[in-house]
């Protein structure tokens, strides 16, 4: 596993992570409305493989599945403003469970690498 | 991409079903609603546990033999499976006991199964009758015989109109059984319990309560019952009666209109999250209109109940079949 993803606290980091960011999302009005008619269960699944993949973590994620995933979002809007909304959302997760700012700033770099594809760019 | 069924490889597309796929496929597939709560789409895996999403609702007990329903699950999650070989439930015959109306639109029916079983409150049952099949939640069982169910009466509709004219005491019908995991954990006694219910969403609230009572439960237990007027809540004095008997159960009956001094008039998702603001290990149960239960299920989880510690039972629209 990645350096970075060993000092987040790998899969363990993960699950604490979770609950805390899906929380955050949920709560956020300016993207909740994209969480809606998604069963629960499978979106805090959806959310842990993401967290693994942006904590540095193993992944299956290609950049064509965040397209495919995404699109029917985009085609509801989903913009620029609503990937910074989660990526704040991610930080904030992160501060609450201790990370230090030079590694989140390692995530987030790793999250906007998935900008383009998110958004179908 | 493809998963593997009874032998057979079946092919499928991205964001497509287990059901979706083998019925694309030509295989016919027990299903009705599409969308988890009939639970008539179960299968069994071979291999993987499946993943949470294709199990809500399901006991522990076929979670574990590797039962999921096929509406819901990935099959890229999935792997291997088939149709059960034996279907896990039971088809019994039963005679109504008792036919009465609790309200203008509610009735309290009680049939007595001709074998005992060891279903719980909380959990469903199938009503069959004639070729109209209807989902009820056990309210009450007892002896094991005898299942009371609270049966919302719509005006047309098929088994309404069975239930209100048809069916009297002595006549005999078909009951289908157990599904659901809407029920009591025992093994956590001192819990609070926030029980969030619309209409006769109550019926298995009241069978878990009645239950987490008998068993000793002595964390406290928290009932907010919603209906549009005092009329529509149903057992309002058997309710009252259980909270002023037990220092740990309370009840708050929600109105959208009526005297503030009887009821409270917010729904009863709103009124449960005014007086705790704050659910981290508390167990909710939140059963009736599908729009109050998935609103429910996500406002008590950011309020910080665990995913899986919030049972939700939503009484999706029967009619289309």
């Amino acid at each position: 596993m990645s350096e970075l993803f060993q000092q987040i606290g790998g899969e363990a980091a993960v699950n604490l992570a979770v609950d805390n960011f899906y929380r955050r999302v949920l709560a956020d009005d300016r993207i909740c409305d994209f969480f809606d008619g998604v069963d629960m269960d499978k979106q805090a699944a959806k959310q842990k493989a993401f967290l693994t993949m942006v904590f540095g973590g193993p992944n299956n994620y290609t950049g064509k599945d965040m397209r495919e995933g995404h699109a029917h979002l985009v085609a509801r809007g989903l913009n620029d403003s609503h990937f910074d909304a989660v990526v704040e959302n991610l930080g904030a997760t992160l501060k609450d469970l201790g990370v230090a700012d030079e590694l989140i700033a390692q995530v987030a770099a790793i999250a906007e690498t998935t900008r383009d594809d998110v958004l179908s760019r | 991409m493809d998963f593997l069924f009874e032998g057979s490889t079946i092919g499928y597309e991205p964001n497509e079903t287990v059901l979706d796929a083998l019925l694309r496929h030509g295989h016919d597939i027990p299903h009705r609603c599409k969308v988890g709560a009939c639970q008539s789409c179960l299968m069994q895996s071979k291999g993987n546990p499946a993943p949470a999403a294709a199990t809500a609702g399901l006991s522990d007990d076929l979670v574990e033999k590797g039962y999921f329903l096929a509406c819901k699950a990935d099959p890229g999650a999935i792997g291997e499976s088939r149709l059960p070989a034996e279907p896990p439930f039971q088809v019994l015959r039963a005679t109504v006991r008792e036919h009465t109306m609790l309200t203008a639109d509610v009735l309290l029916l009680r049939v007595e199964l001709m074998e005992a079983v060891d279903w719980r409150c909380g959990q469903f049952v199938k009503l069959r009758v004639g070729d109209v099949e209807r989902s009820y939640s056990i309210a009450e069982l007892t002896d094991g015989t005898v299942v009371t169910l609270h049966i919302r009466l719509i005006p047309g509709g098929a088994m309404g109109e069975s239930l209100r004219n048809g069916v009297v005491v002595g006549t005999e019908l078909d009951v289908v059984g157990p599904f659901g995991s809407c029920v009591y954990r025992a093994a956590s006694p001192e819990q609070p319990i926030l029980m969030i219910a619309s209409g006769t969403g109550l019926a298995p609230i009241y069978g878990i309560l009645i239950e987490a009572l008998e068993r000793g439960h002595t964390g406290p237990i928290e009932i907010f019952h919603g209906g549009a007027t005092l009329e529509r809540l149903y057992f309002a004095e058997e309710l009252k009666a259980l909270a002023m008997s037990r220092p740990n159960v309370r009840y708050v009956p929600c109105v959208d209109d009526g005297p503030p001094d009887l009821a409270r008039i917010a729904s009863p998702l709103g009124a449960a999250l005014e007086d705790h603001p704050r659910l981290g290990g508390w167990r909710v149960y939140v059963c009736g209109h599908p729009e109050l239960v998935r609103h429910a299920k996500r406002k008590t989880y950011i309020a910080g109940a665990d995913l899986s510690s919030i049972h939700a039972d939503p009484f999706v629209d029967q009619s289309a079949a």
